[in-house]
């Protein structure tokens, strides 16, 4: 959508008063803003062992407890948040640029659209999270091959969305125009396909965030993820779930800030959705 | 001859971005038994609002319960519960709509859609109605019904889609059949056909008709008397002849003037200047003043009343009906 | 629409050699030299070389993807270091499990995201249609392994009324192997019913504002009916659509749902296969995978293209 200064304020005007995307607003503002400012927040450092306060329940000292090595769990959770945050932000925006760059080679290129989008369809052919798994083992329990894998998985999905919107716009008849006055392919793309590519492809990278922080919990969690003792909202729900009946504080406050964020996403997604135009898919 | 069907003050409001809008200002008409009335106007006219509101057609969940009177064969339409209404829609009142591509249900045969009418009013059963289902076909000029009668919507043309949804409202035989724009859609050498099946189906069948629709030469050529709508007033009401021999309001003029006509050279299409009004706006006075190239001082101020203007003529213009 | 089935098998094909070319590139993602990554930092150099000689890695690369090939065309699908057993036969010792919690799953999920979502629609702007949605929202914001790990905390550890880990074969009794099932496969289905909801919603309120359902209503129809059978049949087509989506997110999900519930599937059987860093079982077991995906979501496209009777009946 190509829009004029004041089309752009109207839709942001929209967008504030719509209620979900102010709620979903807050509460990542209100994280993202926790895990910038980690350092001073968190008041013990989140790898320390102190075996002296092991299993501590929520406390003034430790809004959320310790773990059974005596770590502060508020402290790892907010770390956690930087590290959980920042994989959502680096895949949403890889994927939503690579993912871009080839629907909108696709569909203005259809030689190349066949041969791309049958290699789509194979990434597609296992589930986002068995992709990603796969792809982790293989590169490693880093952060870096996380956002690598999470990427990989999800460049097909948000490619499909580009070329879709980029497909339609071709059939708009200013394409035609435009091809008559001379205007070369890549002026094309660029000018026209990808514009009005924005919108779809804004909504499905937040969604695309929230997916993200969902896999990479779901990754930690099952220990292909960015190794201990780093913390990982993942890793702190497995480590603590061995200790889950006598220390629940472990395993539920990691929990509830996966949800919140995804939640946070999700509702801001579905907010831009609802105003740039409720008809959007979104793949997944 | 008694009227059939009379609208009192109905009223009609919806819900907007900022607040309720009213579509339909306090339209009075009526229709007497055996006739055909034609309804008139831009897109915004709220003329297809009035006609929805006769069987209570619109969207529950944004319009607000008219208000007014809309009387039918004695019964009052706006006070009927919904089984009441039910047995009303289909079978004594039909409608058919503007967009035959998508007023038919894309999953269901031909067959499906005609014999739900028949069951439901007449208890035919499924023979029996599949039998009426392909006579109705041909009754609408529908070649090979037979074999049409099984397929879906999708397989027919746009013309023979509108056949369909004729077949389908007249299959119950009711006393008035209202169609909203059912030509707009269609080709032109369509229309013709269709507009004469329409004709020919009211004299035999004795139905009393309500066409509405924004084409000046569908309303000259099937209608017999005429209500002219403007941003949701009724403007202007007369007798067909009288009305295009010589039109009352400035706005019927207006639309006159804009039909082509073959005998008639011009170097540029005669139009009414501006556009209709935002209905979410008050508009003090005369809705069309701003537009009116006739428009006096008065009439921007004083909201006219719609005044007797002639044997079965009514006209809301007080300057044009004081000095015809 | 013979015609329409056979161009999408076709069409499956190369997507299925690309994937199988994927897959054997995966070894190569390794960092440094594959043997040495799959022997452990702390193999002798012999062991190290056998590995290199049984997994042919010291051929050149073209030979290896056509030996793989090859294999493939004849079913072998690689061998288990770790278990010492072909990969087919490992996934077909755990495949009752993961296809039982799917099917459980589904059969939860199908009803419950499609009525929630008619409801919504149906209802929409109302409390009910609120509730439907926040709670659809609160559904796919969760991880299913920390619901997971709550309701067995609940269910299992305090209130005693289900096994908290474990699979239990039908043979054993339907009782048994429900009880064992149903905590897996709601945790599970949670997720992909928020999903359906949400979709199911959408599709309905779009077909609620097509023009055929004022001529339904206009006929006399009743509302329920007019839900029923306009509407809701209109709904399907695009819900079928979505299933092939659904089932990639329940199998995808399963494979975090059977760790928590140390269910023996094959998505347990992947993570350990690369926790040990048996990468011929993961090359394996996601050849398998992606083949049945392939191949289920042919499945999704061809009852689509027999719903409607748009594409059935051209």
């Amino acid at each position: 959508m190509q829009l004029n200064p004041r089309q752009r304020y109207r839709l942001l005007r929209k967008l504030a008063r719509h209620r979900s995307f102010r709620i979903g607003f807050i509460i990542i503002a209100i994280m993202v803003l926790a895990a910038l400012l980690a350092p001073i927040i968190a008041q013990y450092d989140p790898i320390a062992m102190r075996i002296r306060f092991r299993f501590r329940p929520p406390q003034a000292a430790f809004p959320f407890g310790t773990d059974q090595f005596g770590r502060d769990v508020f402290s790892r959770v907010v770390y956690g948040a930087r590290l959980s945050l920042w994989i959502g932000l680096a895949t949403a925006l890889i994927s939503g640029l690579i993912g871009a760059f080839l629907g909108v080679l696709s569909a203005q290129y259809r030689k190349f659209d066949a041969l791309l989008m049958r290699v789509m369809d194979a990434l597609m052919a296992v589930p986002a999270i068995l992709l990603a798994i796969g792809l982790t083992a293989a590169l490693g329990p880093h952060t870096s091959s996380v956002i690598i894998a999470l990427s990989v998985a999800y460049i097909p999905r948000t490619a499909r969305i580009v070329r879709g919107s980029a497909l339609v716009t071709r059939e708009l008849e200013f394409i035609e125009a435009a091809r008559v006055a001379g205007a070369s392919g890549l002026r094309i793309m660029l000018r026209h396909l990808l514009p009005n590519a924005m919108g779809p492809l804004l909504v499905q990278s937040t969604f695309v965030f929230a997916y993200a922080i969902l896999a990479e919990a779901a990754l930690s969690f099952l220990g292909v993820g960015p190794s201990p003792p780093t913390p990982s909202w993942g890793n702190i729900i497995s480590e603590g779930r061995d200790h889950s009946v006598q220390a629940w504080w472990i395993m539920l406050f990691p929990g509830i800030a996966i949800s919140l964020a995804t939640l946070g996403m999700n509702l801001l997604g579905d907010g831009l959705r609802d105003v740039l135009d409720p008809r959007l898919k979104v793949e997944t | 001859m008694s009227d059939l069907l009379e609208i009192d003050n109905l009223t009609v409001q919806f819900r907007g971005d900022a607040g309720w809008i009213t579509a339909v200002d306090d339209v009075s008409l009526n229709l007497r038994e055996g006739e055909t009335l034609g309804i008139v106007g831009e897109s915004g006219s709220g003329k297809s609002v009035t006609a929805l509101s006769i069987l209570r057609l619109h969207t529950a969940a944004t319009t607000r319960h008219p208000t007014g009177r809309i009387t039918y064969a004695g019964k009052d339409m706006l006070a009927l519960t919904p089984r009441q209404l039910r047995a009303v829609r289909g079978r004594e009142i039909a409608m058919i709509f503007q967009d035959p591509m998508s007023s038919l249900n894309p999953v269901l045969t031909i067959a499906d859609q005609i014999s739900e009418t028949l069951r439901l009013h007449q208890g035919l059963d499924a023979a029996a109605s599949r039998q009426r289902a392909i006579e109705l076909l041909e009754l609408v000029r529908i070649p090979d019904a037979r074999r049409r009668v099984d397929e879906y919507p999708h397989r027919l043309s746009g013309g023979m889609r509108q056949r369909v949804m004729i077949a389908i409202a007249i299959a119950c035989r009711p006393r008035l059949l209202i169609a909203d724009e059912p030509t707009t859609a269609l080709d032109v050498t369509i229309q013709a056909q269709i507009l004469d099946l329409l004709r020919e189906l009211q004299s035999s069948l004795g139905m009393s008709v309500i066409l509405i629709s924004h084409d000046m030469g569908v309303i000259a050529e099937f209608a017999q008397r005429v209500v002219v709508m403007y941003a949701g007033r009724v403007v202007e009401t007369a007798p067909v002849k009288d009305l295009f021999r010589k039109p009352v309001h400035p706005y019927t003029e207006g639309l006159l003037a804009a039909i082509p006509k073959l005998d008639v050279d011009v170097v540029r299409l005669p139009t009414i200047r501006g556009s209709i009004p935002d209905p979410a706006q008050h508009i003090q006075g005369c809705r069309y003043g701003p537009r009116c190239p006739v428009v006096l001082s008065q009439c921007l101020v004083e909201a006219p009343a719609l005044l007797p203007a002639g044997p079965a003529r009514f006209a809301r213009c007080p300057p044009r009906v004081a000095a015809p | 629409m013979l015609r329409g089935v056979i161009y999408r098998l076709l069409q499956a094909i190369p997507v299925v050699v690309i994937f199988a070319v994927l897959v054997f590139m995966l070894l190569q993602l390794l960092p440094g030299d594959p043997a040495v990554a799959i022997a452990g930092s702390e193999a002798t150099p012999e062991a190290i070389d056998r590995i290199r000689t049984q997994l042919g890695l010291d051929r050149p690369l073209l030979e290896q993807l056509l030996s793989w090939f090859n294999r493939l065309a004849h079913g072998d699908f690689g061998k288990s270091l770790i278990l010492n057993q072909s990969v087919v036969s490992a996934v077909v010792e755990r495949l009752p499990v993961t296809l039982s919690l799917a099917f459980l799953s589904l059969m939860i999920t199908l009803p419950a995201g499609i009525s929630l979502g008619v409801l919504a629609a149906y209802w929409r702007n109302t409390w009910l249609d609120s509730f439907v949605m926040v709670t659809a929202l609160l559904g796919v914001s969760m991880p299913s392994f920390w619901l997971g790990i709550l309701s067995v905390i609940l269910f299992s550890v305090t209130l005693g009324w289900l096994p908290p880990a474990g699979y239990v074969p039908i043979t054993q009794g339907l009782w048994p192997w429900f009880s064992a099932l149903i905590q897996p496969a709601v945790v599970l289905a949670l997720f992909q019913i928020g999903f359906l909801a949400r979709i199911t919603r959408s599709a309905m309120l779009d077909v609620l504002d097509q023009d055929f359902i004022r001529t339904a209503r206009a006929k006399g129809v009743d509302e329920w009916h007019t839900i029923t059978k306009h509407a809701f049949r209109n709904t399907l087509i695009p819900v079928v659509t979505v299933t092939g989506i659904i089932i990639s997110l329940l199998i995808g999900g399963s494979v975090v749902v059977e760790q928590v519930f140390a269910l023996p599937g094959i998505g347990r059987l992947i993570v350990q296969g690369i926790l040990a860093r048996d990468y011929p079982l993961v090359q394996g077991t996601m050849l398998i995978f992606g083949f049945s995906f392939v191949m289920i979501n042919v499945l999704v496209d061809i009852v689509y293209m027999l719903v409607d009777p748009r594409v059935r009946f051209g």
